[in-house]
């Protein structure tokens, strides 16, 4: 095995160094500040931390050559613009929940500072996800990102349920991981790597390993596990009971960003290495595919129907984000239909996954609004989320009120906001494809979407047309008006000017493309060269070896030269 | 064309923006305040239209614009931007509104003191500024339609805006719904145009500017275009058969009808039909209908003055009649006559409101003119003025109204360009003109002159709002403060000297005002005229003799030696006078063949659609489905990890066997 | 391709046949007397005292989890310091040397919280 190394690649994780230091500092700073101290001053550490990493998160995306992606560490990681959009999510994403939680951890009698640190441990492992091209990198980051999740679900001592919720999270999180791991282990002893563009090399060059049964199983098992991480139904039963239990604002994280790290790698792994018109088993002969298709069609029903007769604010929102991963899983079937790796043309429009990527980015701001508005609801432990709870609340607090009804409506996709936009985008991507069974999984989203409505405008009915029958402990908080005034900002700006973001998912999934590089991955530049036209052919099941992706040389500094290559 | 440094954008921005402030923030701020920076927020606007006004007579160009503020939208080639220009037209009306809208809010500033709704109303009033001045400088239709929309929903709201009263609120919506339907005409036309342009292999684009240019390419549809705008001007500025909601709005505060239902709104119709003249000059059969309707309703509500008793009904069936005027004048093709007359109207009536408002502030919300009279000697200035206004909008010789109403006459009379004859129009107009001076010196009379009838305990509570506390106790009856006379001294001089912008051709070689108006009325440079000048001077001998005579009748039968026969002739005439005093029972009739077929409609729609298709089939079959998932969802999600953690293995082996098997 | 595991599948059933054999003969055919002390937990020949099932300090655990995160960083470490030579002989020895350095610092950090948290404190 080749592996170059060249100290230039840290450059191309220095986002997730940033974090990981400020995450070390955060823990540091919990320990060695006095016994008393309010711990807010951490979360200002943490704040900063991610502050950091997004602004060099920017200046890798300016740095980075148009839809180049250039490999990390001889390969094991990637920088592409792909993961600079998906870091740009979870660094928002932290940021808004640092915000939000300094004051919840107050309320709710759990000031530490290794909250900060744990949030920023998630943010991290989530963004090696994202970069990450190795299976066994791929587990370790998901693994980094989860242990910091299941201790996040249960930070709030006082709280029974957050107990209760971490537990099973973490129980069948454990076996999940466990079916991952079997699933890589499976298609390592298939494919003799765990390299994913050596996995693709391996599938293309003998069409029936790719049908054999142990990469089927592999690729079953390593669904399941990503499955499990993005609420898929039937792996989703964990859901309403761990984001009821947990913290508020870690809720939202995890709804928001969790979940888009998780499509992130079934993205990177599905849809573009295991590829889709080399399968030919499964129903239809659509390969894993074809699966994909059934879960999307399970999980939109499972999501919306079970969310009606919700009459917790939080399991609606725990039901609808699983829902709107069905919805996701649509835009996956089209994108992997839509044989993104070879066509070229179909690189320089949005796509299916173009459209994902957008989706994902409007549905964390969406989230985020709701939980700034709903984080206050509590105190000491008590989490006060029942829909009667809200009652009234459009009158008593206006900005509570908005922002719940602004989120819900726009988690429900309505015009002008950016969550339609996200779903007219994602469906018309999908319906652009052409294929006869994606435009039925379209109309049932559709379906769905209207069934969804149902349960986001009860919300409304109770925040502005019910009396409030209680006293319900509620909170103000100027980081939670903080993060509702940049989610409402960004809701409707991205529903009003969606060009922009638009314009970096695009980028973000043309830089996909070129997934295998030559078996000696260098660092110099080369000239990309187009892919022969008989490839081009959309839905043609030609060889594909033809994929010519030399990576374009980081543009971020003057390599330092120490490239080597040392065999083992 | 000439793109201009002077921030266009901002004539509209300022008064939102005094909207905003004043409507979030206002509820706890000081009157004063309040009052500053809404007067400010109409202020700023109207020096800076002077200054557009300025720069267009200095460069000599057709228009000010500017790069768009931003795209609207867009979709393939058809894209709406939001964009300002300010042509000669525009400036007109700008400084109309601006203009006439500050001296009301300064009017405004005592009148509405110690009002709970202080700050809602400068806010209202405000709003209603930036959408008017969006309707008269958007250089596309759609913004022209956001602004016509926009100065509907002020109407609305500040006709209601004593909403506690149920009457108040009533009127208000009866405003809104039968805008509304104008409002449909408009649109439609808007579509009718899309639909002739890409018939006609144009283009699509609303902005006015491409209208004007390709107008002729498409004048197949101009008449059908020119009449569905002409049902939205006739919504706005209150013509047959949509007129019925304007007497309603007097229910709004006095200021309210003096700015919107009198000198501005009401004759945003007028502005479309000019703006959109390349339209309606293609058209006979469209400038026929527009003179026809304009002229049938300047008599029909002239009559209708005659029996009202409430001051502010009198003015606003006034008002009713003298936009038949206007749209006489834009609809026989006399385009800067009938504008002419938006202008002199707006001074003479917005003086008349006002002088009323003074005169009902002064008397406790009186406004009964049975229980007025004698005010004269009490309220000097309020009487003046009221008297100078009185005399223009009757056409007395040299007062504006004289000029303005005798140019639109004329021209009606000397129109070639109808499918009607011109002298039958005039016809009709002298005769309402004739009604016009009869009713308002008899206002004129009862109000001022005689002696009071209102005695200590008149004060009746038109509005229950709460009372003035300001000024003393009843029948202390006197001028209203300087902050109120002050614009009604501006206006009434406007009123008397307003004329002077527009001479007839026999006193001064050019009129300054349709000279002024001429660039935006190119395409009607063709249509013909009489032209006789020495006939022309007799028929306005012969209108001005006989509206002096109805005048002096008048004055005889209300303040003279006649005083008996009013009295007389309501008991002979008892049915016509019934009919006119019930306004022809037009209300009535509206009621039977439209609001209840509607309200029958509605019946069907709530017993079968609601009731059964929507409650019965949606409603209770949302319920079901909701009861079925709540159960499903309760046999899966038992909270039991044990149960969690075998589903999962389930669903694993599941998707194994799905997979293995095909 | 599979024939010469065989041999070992042979093993493998005549391994667990005959396991299971003898355990199934003994059970119907060894003879049954159940006495007190026969019956008792067997504790090394002891006298067993009180219950088996009594807790544990949650100490134990946080000893045992940390004692594996440290045992984990010698197990890293010592393929590392194999292996140096070699890398320094390709030229990676300073890269090599810093990726090091950064595992140990964040261990570093991780004693440093343990202790100041006072999880190295048995009280």
């Amino acid at each position: 095995m080749n592996i170059a190394f060249n100290v230039s690649d840290l450059l191309g994780i220095l986002p997730v160094l940033i974090v990981i230091a400020f995450a070390a500092l955060c823990a540091l700073a919990e320990v060695f500040a006095k016994p008393g101290q309010s711990r807010g001053f951490v979360g200002t550490l943490g704040l900063i931390g991610a502050l950091i990493a997004f602004a060099a998160n920017a200046w890798q995306w300016h740095g980075l050559d148009g839809a180049y992606s250039v490999p990390l560490f001889g390969g094991g990681l990637v920088m592409d613009a792909f993961s600079t959009y998906f870091n740009f999510l979870f660094l928002a994403g932290t940021a808004l929940t640092l915000v939000l939680s300094t004051k919840y951890l107050k309320e709710h009698g759990s000031d530490l500072g290794e909250f900060h640190a744990l949030v920023l441990f998630a943010a991290a492992g989530m963004m090696l996800m994202a970069q990450s091209r190795d299976l066994i990198i791929l587990f370790i980051a998901l693994e980094l990102m989860s242990v910091s999740i299941y201790v996040l679900v249960a930070f709030v001592r006082k709280s029974r349920r957050g107990a209760e919720a971490a537990l099973k999270y973490f129980l069948i999180g454990a076996f999940a991981s466990a079916i991952l791991l079997y699933g890589i282990a499976l298609l390592y002893g298939a494919t003799n790597s765990v390299e994913l563009t050596t996995i693709r090399r391996a599938l293309d060059a003998d069409p029936s390993l790719a049908n054999g049964l142990l990469v089927r199983l592999g690729m079953v098992l390593v669904l399941v596990g990503i499955g499990f991480k993005v609420a898929l139904a039937p792996f989703h039963l964990w859901t309403p009971d761990v984001y009821d239990g947990a913290p508020s604002p870690v809720t939202g994280f995890m709804a928001s960003c969790v979940k888009a790290a998780g499509f992130a790698v079934l993205i990177r792994v599905f849809t573009v290495t295991f590829g889709y018109d080399a399968m030919e088993f499964g129903a239809g002969g659509n390969g894993w595919v074809g699966v994909l298709y059934l879960l999307a069609i399970v999980t939109m029903f499972a999501g919306n129907l079970a969310a009606l007769p919700q009459s917790n604010v939080k399991r609606i929102l725990a039901y609808s984000s699983i829902a709107h991963a069905g919805y996701l899983l649509v835009g996956v079937v089209a994108g992997s239909f839509g044989n993104l790796t070879i066509d070229t043309e179909a690189a320089a429009t949005l796509g299916p996954n173009g459209a994902i990527l957008f989706y994902l980015m409007v549905y964390a701001f969406s989230t985020f609004l709701v939980f700034s508005a709903l984080s206050l609801f509590g105190k000491d432990g008590e989490e006060h989320t029942h829909l009667s709870d809200l009652a009234g609340m459009g009158f008593r607090r206006p900005f509570v009120g908005l922002a719940l009804a602004v989120g819900m409506l726009s988690l429900a996709g309505m015009p002008p906001l950016g969550g339609f936009f996200g779903k007219f985008y994602l469906f018309r991507e999908a319906m652009l494809s052409g294929r006869p069974e994606v435009t039925i999984l379209v109309l049932v989203a559709i379906v769905n979407s209207m069934i969804g409505l149902y349960y986001y405008l009860r919300v409304l009915v109770f925040l502005y047309m019910k009396e409030p029958t209680r006293e319900v402990p509620v909170y103000s908080s100027r980081g939670a008006t903080t993060v509702g005034l940049i989610s409402l900002a960004l809701v409707f700006l991205l529903g009003l000017f969606p060009g922009g973001l638009l314009t970096m998912a695009q980028r973000g999934i043309g830089s996909l493309r070129p997934v295998v590089t030559t078996p000696t991955a260098s660092l110099t530049a080369t000239e990309p060269q187009t892919p022969p036209a008989a490839s081009r052919q959309a839905g043609s099941r030609a060889p594909r070896l033809e994929l010519k992706a030399p990576p374009a040389q980081l543009k971020l500094a003057t390599p330092i030269n120490l490239k080597a290559t040392t065999t083992h | 064309m000439e793109t201009t440094d002077i921030p266009l954008h901002l004539i509209v921005l300022i008064p939102l923006l005094g909207a905003a402030v004043n409507g979030l923030f206002g509820r706890r701020w000081s009157e004063h305040l309040i009052a500053g920076i809404g007067c400010a927020a109409a202020f700023l606007p109207f020096l800076l239209s002077v200054e557009a006004f300025m720069a267009l007579r200095e460069t000599g160009a057709e228009a000010l614009r500017q790069p768009a503020l931003f795209t609207w939208f867009a979709s393939g080639s058809f894209k709406v931007e939001v964009g300002f220009t300010v042509d000669h037209l525009t400036s007109v009306f700008l400084l109309n509104v601006t203009g006439i809208g500050f001296l009301i809010h300064l009017y405004s500033v005592v009148y509405m003191q110690g009002d709970a709704g202080y700050f809602k109303f400068f806010a209202y009033l405000n709003l209603f500024l930036f959408s008017m001045l969006m309707l008269v400088m958007g250089e596309n239709l759609l913004l022209m339609f956001v602004g016509w929309e926009g100065v509907g929903l002020c109407s609305y709201l500040l006709i209601g805006f004593w909403h506690h009263d149920n009457a108040n609120a009533d009127a208000g919506k009866k405003a809104f719904i039968t805008n509304r339907i104008g409002d449909f005409g408009f649109l439609l036309g808007i579509f009718f145009i899309m639909y002739a342009q890409s018939e006609a292999g144009l283009p699509i684009s609303l902005s006015f500017e491409a209208l004007a240019a390709d107008a002729t390419r498409f004048s197949g549809y101009a008449t059908v275009i020119g009449l569905c705008l002409f049902v939205g001007a006739a919504g706005k500025s209150a013509q047959m058969p949509l007129y019925v909601w304007l007497p309603d709005a007097m229910a709004g505060p006095t200021p309210v009808s003096a700015l919107i239902h009198a000198a501005t709104m009401v004759t945003a119709g007028i502005y479309m039909v000019a703006r959109m003249n390349f339209i309606y000059v293609q058209s006979p059969e469209a400038m026929t209908v527009v003179a026809c309707v304009g002229a049938f309703t300047a008599l029909y509500a002239a009559t209708m003055g005659f029996a009202q008793t409430d001051i502010k009904k009198v003015l606003a069936y006034s008002t009713v009649s003298q936009l038949g005027f206007m749209f006489v004048g834009v609809g026989v093709g006399a385009f800067g006559a009938g504008l002419f007359h938006v202008i002199t109207h707006a001074f003479f009536k917005a003086c008349l409101f006002l002088g009323s408002g003074s005169v009902i502030y002064a008397l406790h919300h009186e406004q009964d003119i049975r229980r007025m009279g004698g005010l004269w000697k009490k309220m000097p200035i309020t009487a003046w003025t009221f008297l100078l206004s009185t005399l223009a909008i009757a056409g007395f010789p040299l007062m504006s109204g004289f000029f303005s109403k005798d140019e639109i006459m004329w021209k009606a009379f000397a129109t070639q360009n109808l499918l009607v004859p011109g002298w039958v129009l005039w016809l009709v107009l002298v005769l309402g003109a004739m009604c016009t001076a009869f009713y308002m010196v008899r206002v004129f009379c009862l109000t001022f002159l005689g002696t009071y009838r209102g005695g200590a305990g008149g004060h009746h509570d038109a509005h229950g709002h709460d009372d003035h506390g300001a000024h003393g106790a009843h029948g202390d009856i006197h001028e209203s403060p300087a902050l109120m006379t002050l614009p009604l001294i501006v206006l009434a001089a406007l009123a008397v000297f307003g004329g002077l912008l527009g001479l007839p051709h026999w006193i001064s070689h050019t009129n300054l005002f349709e000279h002024w108006l001429e660039p935006v009325f190119v395409a009607a440079k063709g249509l013909k005229f009489l032209d006789n000048t020495s006939l022309e001077l007799g028929l306005m001998g012969v209108s001005v003799g006989l509206c002096s005579l109805s005048a002096l009748l008048a004055y005889a039968m209300y303040n003279g030696t006649l005083q008996q026969t009013p009295a007389r002739l309501a008991a002979q005439f008892q049915p016509v006078y019934t009919l006119i005093y019930n306004k022809y029972y037009f209300d009535e009739v509206l009621s039977f063949l439209v609001v209840r077929p509607t309200k029958g409609l509605a019946r069907f729609c709530y017993r079968v659609v609601d009731d059964g298709l929507i409650d019965g089939l949606l409603v209770n079959g949302t319920a079901a489905v909701v009861n079925l998932s709540g159960r499903l969802t309760r046999l899966v999600t038992t909270g039991d990890v044990q149960r969690y953690a075998t589903l999962l293995f389930v669903g694993l082996w599941a998707l194994v066997a799905f997979w293995v098997a095909g | 391709m599979y024939e010469q595991y065989i041999t070992l599948g042979i093993l493998a059933a005549v391994a667990v046949v005959t396991g299971a054999a003898i355990l199934f003969l003994n059970s119907i055919l060894g003879p049954k007397r159940w006495t007190a002390s026969k019956l008792d937990t067997f504790e090394t020949g002891n006298e067993p005292e009180g219950d088996a099932r009594q807790r544990f300090s949650i100490r134990f655990y946080l000893v045992a989890i940390l004692f594996i995160l440290f045992d984990i960083e010698v197990v890293f470490l010592f393929p590392w310091a194999v292996l140096y030579r070699q890398y320094i002989a390709a030229g990676l020895g300073l890269f090599v040397f810093i990726e090091m350095l950064v595992f140990i610092s964040i261990l570093g950090v991780g004693l440093a919280y343990v202790w100041r948290k006072g999880a190295l404190e048995w009280d």
